[in-house]
């Protein structure tokens, strides 16, 4: 027995009174590709060769009975059908003239386009301006589940795309008599284009109860833009109470729009969100603003607010500016409301605004940056301006010499006003040689790197003001071998290859203790880091080497060439002890070898990946830094994954971490479905995240159950530096209820999993 | 124009001719082709009924039948009506056609195919009725008017 | 062991001309175009029997990986994402989804020194970005 249909053809099946016919013409087309099917294809219904005449705008009829006056009156009777264009009407009686074009039926009639499928009482059409007015009407999006009925339909068609205006009409996306929700409006009219639809004078009825009047919004018709309106969420939760967001989506003009969204929360009070969005070939820009007035839950403290600006400009092919830049009234605002734009544990927000300048060989930039920081940290440094221009000749075709000379000058000020600054003027060139060959490839590269500061340092609390000229040079030979062979595995054959790679590198040490640390940190020590002429990011600490790394790669590939399975291996032996340290000699490195970094993804089949990667101290013998998965994965909504990580010492800091986590999603019956996650801190024997829900999808709404444990992060009164209390913790249940069914996606589980405060990855992700 | 023809004597060529004066019938065979004014009919077998109806007293009718027998009058200026079907009846004083059997009528690119077409020639008024036993019913198909400039669609022979 | 040294560069006839179609000024598709310098690939403007790389809007997204005691972000994880479509001269039009991920941990008492580190990553996972780009082109105008 074939499979019970989706719940996506069940919610979009044409109403019954469409008869088989008619649903040919543009079947199940949606609007939004129809428009472009139409715009071209001439239609060409049942219309045999010989009789076809080259015009494509022939009217034909189909009848019982016919009669022709002299005027070139017809008139039909006996189940009528009329094609014309891609225009199909099936009615009992109907009259034709042709010297003006105009048809009308009464008595009943059906009437499709592709785009929208109607059943009236009558019509009149004008054949030659492509329109025609229909009354006492239900009508049906043909490829959505989007429907209703109206006292009055006129359609329109400029330059080949329909728009509807309904009058005293009702729309929904829920099949049968008794929907639950359905808007009733004096008017609404719908653009075949555009994908949106426009409601006057509208009511919202949540089964058949009037619920909310709305003078005028718009509403999408396809996914095309925002989803607007028609998704209010109702979620309950500890932080907020009951919480219900109503979307409000304006469709302004073709390249900017707005969507206002009122947002009440039981706890706290109504919140106003707004975004606006502006679009067009030069620039991109977009505002958002939230702000909740007075907050019960915090009624001696003022309003909470959040505005944040992004503008991209396009000047001309050298020029363009990037503005970012975001602001909170208070730390703990991502935690108590979440936010699109940040996640709700992040610990700064990075605002900054530049210029750019390119052309094939120059780059330049102007920029200046600043933090807002959400926690008792230490005051962040701002770079005010950092200019910085760079040349490139760019890598040679196989072989050959590459020049490249980079320049940076940076003013450094602390946020907090505190009088340390300093200004740094840094260039360095190079200078490289490759050689490459199918089998092998070898690069040689000598730097020179100049800095010079201006500092104002406190030490040992007093000012002092302090210049320093570092130069020093950098030398780095790296080679590589590629090996193949064929490998059958299974009953294929695929080919496995062999990457080993060495790389020397020479760094002499400088003494850079009297340098203030501005822009530099210890990086992370990885796989990907093995390879990494610097071990500090910036140009405060320039670190001395004299090192070797070697590592290898190799993957397995299938018949048509994807990848399989990817393993590497590496390790760096350091002849000399590195000296350059950050505050204290914690950073310095005196092992004569770094860990083993160790990475593999692996495919096992089409259902079942599992990852890895490790580094492991062979000196200390114990495993610095581990995270694992293996995940079973039939399709994006059913999916099982297993992951562990655990850390030995986070760089800077004595915190171990081990972790393990579990989350999956499983699609029970068409519209039942389960989705949770979890996880568990080993170390502190706690649980850090869970949510386990359940969710009924129908046509057009869906609800989701789920109870969640999740981390409440309160920084709020605690002064910087301050030893952190351990986090309490927001447990709850959340009941969400989202109307759906307009786009013919469903609201996919993975939407469930993202919301966890871990979110959702992949583990395996190389080949497809 | 359809007044002047109606004033026409009919006349009637064809290879053989055959009068039958007791039953009152007169047949033509082969390559028969019956012309009144612009009227032109042809066919391959045409018998003449004599019919006397009350009112209009003694008059004839042709019924002309061919593989098909085709029609075509110049009804106005520039405006020609062309017919075939397996039988046309041409009842020469109430002045009405009948087309039966896969009948087929054009008019300026205008087109109508059914199994019966009626054809008032006076009145300049055809109807037609989907025929009970076969499930063929009436199709018409009409040209857009507006650009309808290209007159080659209207004195194209019948195929 | 049965290894030995790759032959050819591994780059089919089909490769020998690309045409690119990319967003404004993306960093990505500078790199995409020197690596096609590098393996003596040819861009031209687009036609119908030239293979067709559609490169979208890349974006990086970061997930939490572990979280301190306090409930303060340790470790995150960095996506970041290259959306493409490859037209290839047999008329398929394949669309993947690139993506590259790396660990990053947190450290909020450094926050432009982050910046300069997470700056760094970004680069290095474009590149890894246009490794795998290649990798796929070969694949799928391997004949």
């Amino acid at each position: 027995n074939s499979n019970p249909p989706s719940l996506t053809e069940q919610c979009s099946a044409p109403p019954e009174w469409l008869p088989d016919p008619a649903t040919h013409v543009g079947e199940g087309v949606n609007p939004v590709l129809h428009n472009a099917v139409m715009k071209n294809a001439v239609m060409n219904t049942a219309m045999d060769a010989s009789v076809r005449a080259d015009g494509s705008e022939r009217l034909e009829v189909n009848a019982d009975e016919f009669d022709m006056r002299r005027n070139n009156q017809a008139s039909f009777r006996g189940n009528v059908e009329i094609r014309h264009l891609n225009q199909y009407i099936q009615t009992e009686q109907a009259q034709f003239n042709q010297a003006e074009g105009s048809l009308s039926a009464t008595g009943g009639l059906v009437y499709t386009d592709g785009y929208v499928a109607v059943r009236g009482d009558s019509i009149e059409a004008n054949t030659r301006t492509q329109t025609a007015s229909i009354n006492q009407l239900d009508y049906y999006l043909v490829g959505t589940s989007a429907r209703g009925a109206a006292r009055g339909l006129h359609i329109t068609n400029v330059d080949n795309t329909r728009s509807l205006n309904f009058n005293r009409s009702s729309f929904t996306t829920c099949p049968g008599d008794r929907p639950p929700w359905e808007i009733r409006a004096r008017s609404i009219e719908m653009n075949e284009d555009e994908g949106w639809g426009r409601a006057r004078g509208a009511q919202v009825r949540l089964f058949n109860i009037p619920v909310l009047y709305v003078p005028s919004f718009s509403f999408p018709l396809t996914d095309e833009r925002k989803s607007g309106f028609l998704h209010p969420t109702i979620t309950s939760s500890g932080r907020n109470g009951i919480e219900l967001a109503q979307p409000y989506y304006f469709n302004l003009a073709p390249n900017y729009d707005a969507t206002v969204t009122p947002r009440y929360m039981s706890q706290r009070g109504i919140m106003g969100m707004a975004e606006g969005r502006y679009l067009d070939q030069r620039q991109l820009a977009q505002v958002n603003l939230e702000l909740l007035d007075q907050d019960n839950d915090r009624p001696d403290e003022g309003s909470r607010s959040y505005w944040r600006v992004e503008h991209l400009a396009h000047i001309n092919d050298n020029w363009s500016t990037y503005v970012d830049a975001s602001s909170v009234s208070d730390v703990n605002y991502f935690n108590d409301f979440g936010s699109d734009f940040a996640n709700r544990a992040d610990s700064h927000i990075y605002r900054r605004g530049q210029a750019d300048y390119s052309n094939n060989r120059w780059q330049g930039q102007l920029q200046i940056e600043d933090f807002q920081l959400l926690g008792p940290y230490q005051s962040a440094f701002r770079t005010l301006p950092r200019l910085s221009v760079d040349y490139d000749t760019g890598q040679p075709i196989r072989q050959g010499l590459r020049l490249d000379w980079q320049n940076e000058l940076t003013h450094f000020e602390r946020q907090s006003g505190s009088p340390e600054k300093a200004s740094r003027f840094h260039t360095e060139t190079g200078v490289s040689y490759l050689m490459r060959r199918p089998g092998w490839e070898w690069s040689s590269e000598g730097r020179m790197l100049l800095t010079h500061y201006e500092q104002t340092l406190i030490e040992n609390d007093e000012l002092v003001d302090r210049s320093i000229t570092r130069a020093l040079p950098e030398l780095r030979l790296h080679g590589q071998l590629n090996f193949e062979r064929p490998f059958s595995f299974s009953d294929q054959t695929g080919i496995q290859t062999l990457q080993p790679q060495v790389q020397f590198l020479y760094t002499p040490y400088r003494d850079q203790r009297n340098i203030g640390v501005y822009d530099s940190v210890p990086l992370q020590d990885d796989y990907n880091g093995l390879f990494r002429k610097r071990r500090f990011s910036g140009l405060d600490r320039i670190a001395d080497a004299n090192q070797v790394t070697v590592g290898a790669t190799t993957s397995i590939f299938n018949q048509s060439a994807e990848e399989l399975m990817r393993f590497s291996i590496g390790q760096i032996f350091y002849f000399d002890d590195s000296e350059t340290q950050l505050f204290d000699n914690s950073t310095q490195i005196t092992d004569t070898s770094s860990e083993l970094a160790a990475e593999v993804d692996f495919r096992i089949s089409s259902r079942w990946f599992f990852s890895a990667s490790a580094q492991y101290d062979s000196e200390l013998n114990q495993m610095q830094k581990s995270r694992s998965a293996v995940e079973y994965r039939k399709d994006n909504s059913n999916l099982i994954q297993l992951n562990f990580r655990q850390v030995r010492g986070l760089i800077g800091t004595e915190t171990d971490v081990e972790q393990v986590g579990m989350l999956g999603s499983w699609q029970l019956r068409s519209q039942w479905s389960v989705a949770g996650h979890y996880y568990r801190d080993l170390g502190n024997s706690r649980t850090l995240d869970a949510n386990f829900g359940v969710q009924y999808e129908s046509c057009c709404w869906a609800v989701r159950l789920s109870a969640y444990r999740r981390i409440d992060r309160n920084f709020e009164g605690i002064q910087s530096q301050q030893s952190l209390s351990p986090a309490e913790f927001d447990n709850g249940l959340s009941l969400q209820f989202v109307i759906t069914g307009l786009s013919n996606d469903r609201s996919s589980l993975a939407g469930m999993l993202q919301q966890g405060i871990f979110g959702y990855r992949r583990p395996f992700y190389l080949s497809d | 124009d359809v007044e002047y023809d109606s004033q026409q004597p009919i006349k009637v060529e064809a290879d053989h001719e055959e009068l039958d004066l007791r039953a009152n019938r007169l047949t033509f065979r082969d390559n028969v082709i019956i012309t009144q004014g612009s009227l032109r009919i042809t066919a391959d077998l045409l018998e003449v009924e004599g019919d006397n109806d009350a009112e209009l007293g003694q008059g004839e009718v042709f019924v002309a039948t061919g593989s098909p027998a085709t029609y075509q009058q110049t009804v106005d200026e520039g405006v020609t009506v062309n017919a075939h079907a397996n039988e046309i009846r041409f009842d020469s004083r109430r002045r009405v056609l009948t087309l039966t059997g896969s009948a087929e009528m054009r008019e300026s690119g205008n087109q109508v195919t059914a199994e019966r077409i009626t054809y008032y020639v006076d009145e300049l008024r055809a109807t037609a009725e989907r025929s009970e036993d076969s499930d063929e019913r009436v199709r018409s198909i009409f040209q857009p008017r507006s650009n309808n400039s290209s007159q080659n669609e209207q004195n194209n022979g019948d195929s | 062991c049965g290894f030995q040294m790759r032959g050819s560069y591994q780059v089919p006839a089909q490769l020998s001309q690309v045409s690119v179609e990319t967003p404004l000024r993306s960093e990505f598709t500078a790199r995409l175009l020197a690596e096609f310098r590098q393996h003596n690939i040819e861009v031209v403007e687009r036609d119908s029997d030239i293979t067709h790389i559609e490169v979208l809007e890349d974006s990086l997204d970061r997930r939490v990986l572990s979280l301190l005691i306090s409930g303060q972000v340790a470790e995150y994880e960095l996506i970041y994402t290259v959306p493409v479509q490859v037209h290839t001269r047999d008329g398929r039009v394949e669309s993947h989804q690139i993506q590259i991920f790396r660990d990053y941990q947190e450290d909020p008492n450094f926050a432009l020194a982050k910046t300069r580190e997470l700056e760094l990553l970004l680069n290095e996972m474009r590149d890894d970005a246009v490794y795998r780009l290649m990798m796929l082109l070969t694949r799928l105008t391997w004949e």
